[in-house]
């Protein structure tokens, strides 16, 4: 049995116009589970650079109310 | 001299006059302080993801600007007393974000469409406004043949004639709007 390569491609690094910024709501919440939490590199595949921008959108984007810092909680 | 980019969100009672009120405030406070606007977009009223206040909806601003770095926690502790904005934001940006974002304001994927849809409809209109002057040169010729007593005549038609064609100018000024409500939608 030969070794598989699986590893996925970073989507933010395939296509380069597309930008991480902390007002497209919309974008982010893909990278969100059902609490709100944001997930993680393993699973979304995002490379380094790319995934710390992303947190950093994210916890923006809380700050300014237009992401839930928790979907749990009663609002 | 830096850029910078503030997204505030404002009481969601404050609409209209009174918004323009405090957008101007914010303004006025920026360039006291040996500041320029660059750009001021009104995001529109949103839910908020959380209560702030007790409030469930907020209009969001975003201003770009440019001024001195010592300015800004000044920006802050001010920004922090007025009771009408409820939070608020403020980033360094680069200037081909600002470039970019003046040029496209949808988001990328959505970008080309819209921009192919404008295109056409510009070209469309263009044709139509052509094609009216060619109509009216033809029939200001005809109407120089015609004998002088009519000339009284020829000129109240003309003037219909342009009062028809403000009204085409406007017509396709309402459907330019209506485009670019599309385009932010």
């Amino acid at each position: 049995m030969a070794f598989i390569n699986k590893r996925k491609v970073c989507k933010f690094c395939a296509d380069k116009k597309a930008k991480i910024d902390y007002k497209e709501y919309h974008d982010l919440k893909k990278f969100l589970n059902s609490q709100g939490k944001i997930i993680p590199r393993r699973v979304t595949g995002l490379c380094t650079k790319h995934q710390r921008q992303l947190v950093k959108a994210v916890k923006r984007a809380r700050n300014i109310a237009l992401l839930p810092y928790s979907y749990n909680l009663e609002n | 001299m830096k850029l910078y980019e503030i997204l505030f969100v404002v009481h969601p009672n404050y609409e209209e006059s009174r918004l323009t009120k405090i957008i101007d405030n914010v303004k006025e406070k920026i360039t006291n302080n040996n500041g320029n606007i660059i750009n001021v977009d009104d995001m529109g009223k949103k839910k908020l993801a959380y209560k702030i206040d007790n409030h469930r909806y907020g209009t969001y601003i975003l201003i770009h600007f440019e001024s001195e770095p010592q300015f800004i926690s000044e920006f802050k502790k001010w920004l922090q007393i007025q009771t009408q904005i409820l939070t608020k934001i403020i980033v360094s940006v680069d200037k081909e974000d600002i470039e970019i974002k003046n040029k496209e304001k949808v988001r990328p994927a959505k970008v080309e469409e819209t921009k192919e849809n404008v295109d056409t409809d510009t070209e469309n209109n263009i044709d139509d406004e052509d094609e009216v002057k060619v109509e009216e040169a033809v029939e200001e010729e005809v109407e120089e043949k015609a004998e002088d007593e009519v000339e009284e005549k020829i000129e109240e038609e003309v003037k219909e004639d342009s009062t028809e064609q403000e009204d085409a100018e406007e017509d396709e000024d309402v459907e330019n709007k209506e485009e670019s409500t599309d385009e932010e939608n």
